[in-house]
């Protein structure tokens, strides 16, 4: 007589033993996870939602790791079809991963992977019982992403409709983080005091709604805003509070943005090493981030400023390094004209103009 | 959370029952699982900003669809009386806005 192994069924976890579960199931390696789904109770929503929330706090400080992690969780949930909790509950979790890990692939300019995670998101997202403030919630990710590939003129007339639906739902936190879209929008089109006058708002909104995050990213579009004007005194004061806030949510990419600021302030001051040294601490951050088109942005920006220095050889080593990057991440159609006549010119005499329109493409202001 | 919970969940018990027709202990059963969907929905990302009205609207709206789909689970391929054919064709969410607002007359 054949024996049957039967699964009997655990006993539901609390919310903190979710998150200690998740932070267990996270520690281990994705390829052991799977074959330990039982012992590290992978099925169980409590762990689930404690792993979204983790990914979530750690996106801005390791954007490849999450990606990973997300993609992990979201086959885990896809296939075998998994019975995951009651109602909603497999849907939402699958939207909620494909959600992260397209907002990861955004931040690592992988524009493609986060449009295609952001198309799996929405059709799992059509099945939840909150499906409009999670739709919202993938609509400004998707504008976002607009933003980065200069789609400024959608952005602009979408972005209200998205906060008038964030309003209606009284989700005022996610209205605020739409009006850092049309700040960043004003930033890029070149109408800085606009855009000062933007951020100072939602700085204050953040602050009232007590969310660092925000207060942070408003902070820190500040201290760029004020140091291409040269205003070196506001400039400074931001990046203090910016760094302040930063730090206190262990935020690399936020020091390393404020250090890109200070390092655009240095430079129309005048003082090219100084800004120099502020671009390369910037720079390190960001290579342990892993964030490729930040690392390659900044070694454009650093050959412009070598080759005012008259190094030119050192200026070409920059360029020369930051191609394969650029190469790999998804740039702009308008960007790869500047990028073909880069490359052309890298190995006489250096196309200025086309090195700073490049720079010009990379994303820039936090959001 | 648990104040709106222990406030909807006369409503719901009773929805359960005689427009769904789940017996008492279905209806039990089924108030305890939309009990733990509901402490766990509410700490979803972007939900805590959301206010009560939306989240009671969403409380509703998983109970109906829960009543809904377990009574067309038990009579699949089967017979079902008029009134309880009707219940089944209502869209949830029409009859979840109803007893939001049932809830919030009450209050």
């Amino acid at each position: 007589m054949g024996a049957r192994v039967l699964r009997f069924p655990l006993k539901p976890i609390s919310s903190d033993e979710g998150i200690i579960a998740a932070r267990q199931a996270l520690a281990v390696a994705r390829e052991e996870r799977a074959a330990r789904t039982f012992e590290l109770r992978l099925e169980e929503p409590e762990t689930l939602l404690g792993v979204c929330g983790l990914l979530r706090t750690q996106l801005e400080t390791s954007p490849d790791e999450v990606r990973g992690d997300a993609e992990f969780f979201y086959r885990f949930l896809e296939l075998p079809r998994r019975s995951v909790g009651v109602l909603d509950e497999r849907e939402f979790f699958l939207g909620e991963t494909a959600l992260i890990a397209g907002t990861a692939c955004r931040l690592l300019s992988r524009r493609e992977d986060a449009r295609r995670w952001f198309d799996r998101s929405e059709a799992w997202f059509r099945h939840t019982v909150n499906s409009v403030a999670d739709w919202s919630r993938l609509s400004y990710q998707r504008l976002a992403l607009r933003v980065e590939t200069r789609d400024f003129d959608e952005v602009l007339e979408l972005v209200p409709l998205l906060i008038e639906s964030f309003e209606k739902l009284e989700m005022r936190e996610e209205a605020l983080k739409c009006r850092f879209l049309e700040g960043i929008v004003l930033m890029e089109a070149d109408q800085p005091a606009r855009a000062i006058e933007r951020f100072r708002r939602i700085r204050a909104g953040a602050r009232s709604l007590g969310n660092d995050q925000l207060l942070g990213t408003a902070l820190t579009n500040l201290v760029q805003l004020h140091a291409a004007l040269g205003e070196a005194e506001e400039a400074l004061d931001a990046s203090r509070h910016a760094l302040l806030v930063w730090k206190r949510l262990d935020n690399r990419v936020g020091v390393a943005k404020v250090h890109w600021g200070v390092g655009d302030l240095l430079r129309v001051k005048g003082q090219p090493s100084s800004a120099i040294e502020a671009y390369r601490s910037a720079q390190t951050e960001f290579a342990k981030i892993g964030m490729r088109g930040d690392v390659a942005a900044l070694q454009l920006v650093v050959a412009d400023l070598l080759l005012d220095l008259g190094e030119d050889e050192a200026a070409r080593g920059e360029i020369l390094a930051a191609l394969p990057a650029i190469d790999e991440i998804q740039m702009v159609p308008e960007g790869l004209a500047a990028l073909a006549l880069l490359r052309e010119s890298v190995r006489g005499r250096i196309d200025r103009q086309a090195l700073r329109e490049l720079h010009g493409y990379f994303d820039r202001p936090s959001r | 959370m648990d104040d709106l919970l222990q406030r909807a969940l006369p409503v719901i018990h009773s929805t359960f029952q005689s427009y769904y027709r789940l017996s008492e202990k279905e209806a039990q059963e089924a108030e305890q699982e939309l009990a733990m969907w509901f402490h766990r929905f509410s700490r979803r990302s972007g939900i805590a900003q959301t206010p009560v009205r939306s989240l009671t609207l969403s409380l509703f709206l998983a109970a109906c669809q829960y009543g809904r789909s377990l009574q067309i689970w038990k009579h699949e391929g089967g017979q079902t009386d008029e009134s309880l054919a009707r219940a089944l064709a209502r869209e949830p969410g029409d009859l979840a806005s109803e007893l939001a607002a049932r809830l919030e007359r009450g209050t």
